[in-house]
């Protein structure tokens, strides 16, 4: 019995032992568990700066990235290519349908979808953060500064994202809560490109003005400055300029001065346009003492050969390892490629001949388009439709399979585009996608100024270059002649600095923009889609009229829908939902 | 992993020995010969009552309550009948004729029912349950636990998702679409993976508030209580129980072979003014290599998998110590041909369990089990392998190509495959290498019961400790493979140039590609107080629990705690009432919310038991019973309770930089949730009604019940009405802001007669309920974007309205813009609900529901002289099914499956086919929508047991053969695939039937 209570009593001690613990730190958080709280994050000078890092590391969307959609540069979205993927889901696909409406929210379309809405608003977010609590922040002063600098830079790049695809917002300075009124009235794109120019000469202010290379991809002051060049260059386009309310302020001549600003601070810290023998390095290659020389803000990546981003975003032919469908460029872009002698093709003095049509052009058309006879890696391309004689369809690099489409990894068009692919079979690519590189300053200053001063020929005393001079740096560097001298009229000139800007920074994203801003995209030569199809001749052809040995006929493949609503993408629903003030774009 | 099994299987053996040679040993003393009859008080005979002998290992069923026993004289006897109290008594003692005493209805030793932490009667409870024997179960020969609860306990919902050896799942709701299931074992979270049902004692459900108040801090609309067995005083047995047989895939997509399928795509080419791509003359006369003909389900399943399943259990005890032991071994699979690896597993399983009472009035109780499986499959995951067979067209690609052909005369043949699509079965299946799991999971149960009679009447204290461990490796060896396609040159000398494609690489090590771990503590302290003054009965009880969950995945420990006490008091065995009051605990909440008290309360009235109901009439019993409780939760998710700290404002650390390829990482640190001080519990207000009834002379049960539950304040965040502008992207917080209501009824009938030799049991149940969602996150959308507002009713589908098809194009012209892609004449055309001459997602309406909102179970046993047929048919009823899937929807280069020329399931003819995927026509419309309903024939067992006499000769208790199947036989208006899942056999693994034969033999 004794033996019993002792028992006993030991029983209930541990019982009360065990109800003693039962409070609630018990469920307090763990040590392991996720998370930091204000302190630790703004009052830590490191998790402060890996705060602010955000904005640079991650990306609002993803260029050249698996699994993005319309797979690859979108340029497919634009008049420049298509994709030759054939599944309904390729926005680009939707896009030449008009349907934006499941673009938004389509998950990959990260050129419009809901996703990428919500995360440049998030970089708004972050910077607008890094902004308020700087007081917090227990680093050195220069560090301080370059935080505070990194965030006006990324609000003013958030923003120009924003507005250039849907349009003028509501220009945050705080973070704002999330449960109050969200019926913010939308700004003009005028105003809210104004205002992000704004917030560049901040981050000017505080940024350095060049970095050390290992820290290449953060915001410079030249970087800065050069964004504000586009963003007003932005501002002071058509699409911008004559919506309602402008007060006549010379926005033309604002952007001029910005790049030149821009290229002044640029060139005088050592940037140039690399050689043409460099071009390749700009993009691919992975050396950096070539990229920094040009590329002004970037960000660098590499891609497996034969991994599945390679396939999806770089889609070179089937021949070369690919599968997903071949970046089909748009005959009437090529035609933009002029001949060496610096005429366009459909100037009769040119030279150019549709049967023989890919002899003496600007030598970024062999850069940047690959066509039949091109030769890739010791490749050389066969992409003919019909052979005369035989009713075999396509050839190597241009299958069209049992079922009458176009294979998977092949061209629609007869062309691939090149720009981002190696020129090493089964290696690593490193690629650098280019923000902003000198060459575009160029081409904004030369627009900008043609626009503001009517004489392209003649320089502004407070400028370093005439707009034909500018031009004529981006012209020469790749071999190609001055603008022909019968061109310098403001007009003609027009047509030439924004052909030049098709030519030099296609398949960098800024096509879909430029159509926009200058409201040509309704048009049916910005619009339709054409494809050249070639035919392989049978044995005793006339070699005068055929000189290649194959007759050239030009086809249309596809008529785009582009009707007013689509220069801006829908917003998400639920945002235009908030009250009567945050509109939807007109048309949707 | 083999060494191990040699193990076992050495060990598995030994005890087999040990059993059959028990009984043998030391038996030297004459046997009693006695003549007993069991008699009611009356004296009249019990029909169904059973004598056990310890030393025998037998138990007797005697007729007409009339035993003839052959024991020794020390041995003791258990005297058990349906209704009566059970009698232990030694055989030295026994008089020929033994009486028991009767206890009232549905409060024997067959009517007890597990609560949370302890037990009650069907007589005394205010709540609903289900409960079922785990005998029961044993008729169900899949490996599969779900498979065999539908249909037999009233309320659950289940639907088979895929047979996948070794993955099989279902998707399972109690009662209503957000009848979210608990499943506990012996009192404890675990998984019911590799649970064999001869070792399971009951399966309950337990589903109102007052049996389900003392779980705290996790929504359930009920808890799926297992309780396993542990063994029994003075009912010794051995037992081995085996069973093989096959399983077959049931209802396999059909599409058409080349020839047709040849021809109906010209066909589709010429109407859209293209060129055809065929030649169908080439499927029937021309060079297979050029014009294949591929039967691909036929060329790559086998007709069936092979299944076995054997066991072994031991069992006893007396009243001082009582054991349990069952080693079990299960392996099914091989459906796919050629492959070494087809999905196959094995499983190991190791049970055991003793009770030991010592110093008189402690019971140390100790547990183990452990299940080990090994499970191999070729390298993709089994979606793939029938995305292939359902994806490649019979035309696409020969499968084999005679490797001279290609240049390759050492081998006998190389495979084919075409640029776009690589994906050979053959090649999958063979030279792509395998992979293989292991899974161990080991579940620890130890505790103490105290009985402290001696010093407080009636007290008890039990702390119980459960420790579990699941862990699972992963590997693969993976490899490539090439393919090459023909294509004609036109040159008769060389018809056919091959081109080939792919790389082949051979992996030479296995690379681990997963593993994963987690943890399960529990400890539960609870206090029993149950005493009987006079007409006053009292069963209480106090209950202290915590427990935590680790995952190797997730950075949160999953924590929660309660503390509660509840009073159950019956009154003059007549009036039964209930209160029960549980403060509970969780971590996702501030710490002035984090603890709550939450009450229920019930009552029962057994009528029969007044004066004014006559005592011999046909009414035997008759019980009304009410309960009323609210219950808190906090988020639950697949793994378990969701114990982020909802509080907190969360920056989280050490993100890295999203773009691959690069290589560069950098910490950075972002926002990933906004706290929440305010956020507390949901709440469930919970109210049941029900009555139970037996009828004519107790062979006819009835019950009936009603349930409504409002459940308000469901977490959520507020993605859906906070504006992307605010820039807050996922990093929002959680508000208590929805609400819910569900409601239903559920009835139930079993009849029970004898009639001399033949023993018969009918019974039926089912269960209505459905899900209403009152308070949802819409954002304030004008009527006309009524499209985009969220469902009402849980499993609503929205879509459009067809309201035709577009004529020609001036049709097309004059109709409203219809906003899903390109429209022509034969496209389907929607109505434009909101008369915005636009149609598209805000014109969306309800088209189908897709969750069953009825469910109910058929039973029969007829028993005849040794002869059971045991029929089980289990239907689920109102809902939809939406015929989305690329079975139905066709067009183009897709494979083409017989609904191309049959027609949809609903009767409605496939939409115009075309070329392109047809965007506007495959959107959610009321054109695919048909009625999803269905009954299965689940599940039947034929069993024969050898006659006792025959069987006791050679030391058997019991000999039973038996034949078993499951899904015999399925009735819905879908007669073409499976309506338990539509993407069975065509996107994953078929739905089979299983028939399987076997032997029980117990010693």
């Amino acid at each position: 019995m004794k033996q019993h209570k002792v028992f006993f009593f030991h029983f209930f001690a541990t019982c009360l032992f065990f109800l003693a613990s039962c409070q609630s730190d018990y469920l307090d958080k763990m040590p392991e568990a996720e998370g930091y709280d204000f302190d630790k994050v703004f009052k830590d000078s490191t998790n402060y700066r890996n705060f602010c890092d955000y904005l640079v590391q991650h990306t609002f969307f993803l260029h050249l990235e698996n699994g993005v959609k319309p797979y690859g540069s979108w340029d497919d979205v634009s008049d420049n290519s298509i994709s030759g993927r054939n599944s309904n889901d390729v926005p680009a696909l939707q896009v030449a349908n008009g349907d934006f409406y499941s673009i938004r929210t389509n998950g990959n379309a990260a050129m419009a979808n809901n996703a990428t809405w919500e995360q440049i608003w998030k970089h708004i977010r972050v910077a607008n953060t890094g902004i308020m609590n700087i007081e917090h922040y227990s680093g050195s002063e220069a560090t301080k500064q370059r935080l505070l600098g990194t965030c006006y830079f990324y609000r003013a790049f958030a923003y120009m994202d924003l507005t250039r695809r849907w349009g003028g917002m509501p220009y945050f300075y705080l973070p704002i809560d999330a449960s109050a009124n969200m019926d913010y009235p939308r700004l003009t794109m005028r105003e809210t490109y104004k205002r992000a120019a704004a917030d560049c000469d901040s981050a000017a202010m505080y940024l350095r003005v060049t970095i050390p290379e290992n820290e290449f991809q953060h915001p410079t002051k030249i970087g800065a400055l050069a964004l504000k060049s586009r963003i007003l260059l932005y501002a002071a386009s058509e699409q911008a300029r004559n919506e309602p309310g402008s007060d006549g302020e010379n926005l033309w001549e604002e952007a001029a001065l910005a790049a030149d600003e821009a290229i002044r601070l640029a060139e005088d810290a050592g940037h140039e346009l690399v050689p043409w023998a460099d071009y390749y390095y700009i993009f691919k290659g992975g050396k950096p003492e070539i990229y920094t020389k040009e590329v002004l803000h970037g960000r660098r990546q590499s891609i497996a050969w034969g991994s599945d981003a390679y396939r999806n975003t770089i889609r070179p032919p089937g021949q070369l390892n690919g599968q997903y469908g071949g970046v089909s460029v748009n005959q009437l872009f090529v035609d933009d490629f002029e001949m060496k002698n610096g005429l366009p093709i459909e100037d009769p003095a040119s030279g150019y001949y549709e049967q023989n049509p890919y002899v003496n052009r600007d030598p970024r058309f062999e850069y940047n388009v690959l066509h039949n006879g091109s030769t890739v890696m010791n490749r050389t391309m066969q992409i003919w439709n019909e052979t005369e004689g035989t009713s075999a369809m396509g050839s190597t690099d241009c299958q069209i399979n049992a079922t009458g489409t176009v294979e998977m990894g092949y061209t629609r068009t007869s062309y691939y585009a090149a720009k981002w692919m190696g020129n090493t079979w089964n290696t690593v690519l490193p690629l650098l996608w280019p923000y902003i590189r000198l060459a575009e300053l160029y081409l904004n200053f030369a627009e900008a100024s043609n626009e503001a001063w009517g004489d392209p020929a003649v320089k502004d005393g407070r400028c370093r270059y005439s707009a034909a001079e500018a031009v004529n740096k981006v012209r020469n560097r790749a071999n190609m002649l001055d603008v022909n001298t019968k061109f310098l009229g403001q007009d003609d000139f027009r047509e030439r600095v924004r052909n030049e800007r098709r030519v030099e920074l296609c398949f960098e994203e800024h096509r879909i923009f430029d159509i926009r801003r200058w409201k040509i995209a309704t048009q049916p030569e910005y619009r339709d889609l054409w494809r050249m199809k070639l035919v392989k001749l049978a044995a005793g052809y006339n070699a005068a009229t055929y000189p290649t040995g194959f007759r050239y006929e030009r086809l249309l493949e596809r008529q785009r829908i582009f009707q007013d609503r689509h220069y801006l993408y829908v917003i998400k629903l639920n945002d235009t939902r908030i009250g009567p003030n945050f509109t939807q774009n007109p048309g949707w | 992993m083999s060494q191990f099994k040699i193990t076992i299987s050495v060990f598995f053996l030994s005890l087999l020995l040990t059993c059959l040679a028990f009984p043998a040993a030391g038996q030297k003393k004459e046997k009693l010969i006695l003549n007993v009859t069991v008699t009611d008080e009356a004296g009249n005979a019990i029909h169904d009552a059973r004598i056990s002998s310890s030393k025998n290992r037998y138990i007797y069923a005697g007729r007409l309550g009339s035993f003839n026993l052959a024991v020794y004289p020390d041995d003791v006897l258990k005297v058990m009948a349906k209704g009566y109290e059970t009698k232990i008594i030694s055989a030295d003692q026994l008089e020929s004729s033994v009486e028991l005493q009767a206890v009232p209805d549905f409060s024997g030793e067959e009517d007890r029912i597990s609560t949370l932490y302890g037990e009650t009667t069907k007589r005394r409870t205010v709540g609903a349950y289900s409960k079922i024997d785990g005998r029961q179960l044993e008729a169900n020969p899949t490996m599969h636990f779900y498979n065999a609860l539908g249909g037999r306990l009233n309320g659950l919902f289940t639907m088979d998702n895929t047979m996948v050896p070794g993955f099989t799942n279902s998707s399972n709701f109690i009662r209503t679409p957000k009848g979210n299931m608990m499943v506990l074992v012996d009192g404890v979270e675990r998984t019911l993976d590799y649970l064999e049902p001869e070792t399971v004692e009951s399966v309950q459900i337990l589903k109102d508030a007052s049996l389900k108040s003392l779980y705290g801090g996790i929504h359930t609309d009920g808890i799926l209580m297992i309780k396993t067995r542990r063994g029994r005083p003075y009912e010794n047995s051995a037992r081995i129980n085996v069973q093989t047989g096959i399983q077959q895939p049931l209802r396999l997509p059909e599409y058409l072979n080349a020839y047709d399928y040849a021809v109906l795509h010209n066909q589709v080419m010429r109407d859209a003014g293209m060129e055809p791509c065929f030649n169908p003359e080439g499927y029937l006369t021309g060079d297979p290599l050029l014009y294949p003909d591929v039967d691909y389900y036929g060329m790559f399943l086998n007709d069936h998998l092979a299944i076995t399943r054997a066991n072994l259990q031991y069992q006893g005890g007396s009243r001082q110590t009582r054991f349990f032991t069952h080693l079990g071994y299960q392996t099914n699979g091989g459906l796919e041909k050629y492959t070494e690896y087809p999905n196959r597993d094995k499983v190991f399983t190791l049970r055991g369990n003793i009770d030991n009472t010592i110093l008189g009035f402690i019971t140390l109780e100790a547990g183990f089990n452990a299940a080990m499986q090994t499970k191999s499959w070729p390298n993709m995951s089994t979606q793939d392998f029938f995305n292939m067979l359902s994806d490649n067209r019979p035309n696409e690609f020969p499968i084999f190509i005679p490797g001279e052909n290609v240049g390759e005369p050492e081998k006998e043949f190389v495979l084919g495959g075409v640029a776009n699509n690589r994906n050979n079965p053959y090649g999958h299946l063979m030279n792509r290498g395998y992979a293989e799991r292991e899974y161990i999971y080991v579940q620890t149960d130890f505790s103490l019961d105290f009985n402290l009679d001696k010093w407080i009447k009636g007290l008890s204290l039990k702390p119980v400790l459960t420790v579990d461990v699941y862990n699972i490796l992963t590997c693969a060896q993976g490899a490539t493979y090439v393919v090459f396609e023909p294509t004609a040159t036109g040159d008769p000398d060389r018809p056919i140039a091959y081109t080939s494609w792919g790389k082949e690489t051979r992996e030479t090590s296995k690379s681990r590609t997963g593993n994963d771990s987690q943890r399960n503590y529990a400890f539960n302290l609870t206090a029993a107080y149950n005493r009987v003054f006079g007409k006053h009965d009292i069963n209480a009880l106090l209950v202290y629990y915590r427990q935590t969950k680790e995952f190797r995945t997730l950075h949160n420990t999953l924590k929660r705690l309660n503390f509660g006490g509840l009073v159950n008091y019956l009154y003059d065995d007549k009036y039964a009432a209930e209160i029960s009051l549980n403060r509970v605990g969780v971590g996702s909440f501030s710490k002035s919310e984090r603890f709550r008290v939450f009450p229920t309360f019930g009552a029962g009235w057994i009528l029969s038991e007044e004066s004014f109901i006559p005592k011999k009439s046909w009414l035997n019993y008759l019980k009304l019973r009410a309960s009323y409780g609210i219950l808190g939760s906090t988020s639950y998710t697949s793994e378990g309770l969701f114990s982020a700290y909802l509080y907190r404002d969360v920056w989280e650390p050490g993100g890295t930089y999203a773009n691959t390829g690069g290589g560069f990482t950098t910490n950075i640190a972002s926002e990933t949730q906004t706290g929440n001080p305010d956020v507390g519990y949901q709440k469930s207000y919970e109210w049941n009604a029900g009555a139970d009834l037996l009828l004519f002379r107790r062979s006819l049960s009835l019950s009936a019940g009603y349930f409504y539950n409002l459940f308000d304040g469901e977490l959520a965040n507020m993605g859906d009405v906070t504006p992307g502008i605010t820039g807050k992207n996922a990093a929002l917080m959680m508000q208590n802001n929805k609400q819910y209501k569900s409601y239903g009824w559920e009835a139930e009938a079993m009849f029970e007669k004898r009639i001399s030799d033949w023993k018969l049991s009918a019974g039926v149940n089912l269960c209505h309920g459905e899900t209403h969602i009152t308070k949802e996150n819409n954002p304030p959308y004008p009527e006309t974007y009524a499209g985009l507002m969220k469902i009402e009713k849980m499993g609503d589908v929205k879509g459009q309205r067809v309201i035709g098809t577009f004529a020609d194009p001036s049709d097309v012209d004059a109709s409203p813009r219809q906003d899903f892609g390109t429209v022509r004449p034969g496209d389907l055309k929607y109505d434009d609900a909101n008369n915005d001459r636009v149609v598209d997602d805000r014109d969306r309406i309800v088209i189908a529901n897709t969750t069953p909102s009825l469910e109910y179970g058929i039973t029969l046993k007829i028993e005849y002289k040794g002869v059971n047929l045991d029929v089980m048919g289990y239907g689920l009823s109102g809902f939809d099914r939406n015929l989305n899937s690329k079975y139905f929807q066709l067009y183009g280069a897709r494979k083409y499956s017989s609904v191309a020329v049959d027609g949809l399931p609903n009767g409605n003819p496939h939409p115009i086919l075309r070329p392109e995927y047809a965007n506007n026509n495959f959107i959610d419309s009321d054109y695919w929508v048909m009625r999803g309903d269905y009954f299965k024939i689940r599940n039947v067992e034929l069993g024969y047991t050898l006659p006792h006499h025959l069987t006791s000769k050679i030391g058997i208790n019991a000999f039973k053969i038996f034949a078993r199947g499951f899904n015999l036989l399925t009735f819905s208006k879908l007669k073409t695939l499976d309506p338990e899942n539509l993407d069975a056999g065509i996107s994953n693994f078929p739905l089979c039937r299983t028939l399987t034969g076997g032997v029980s033999i117990e010693f």
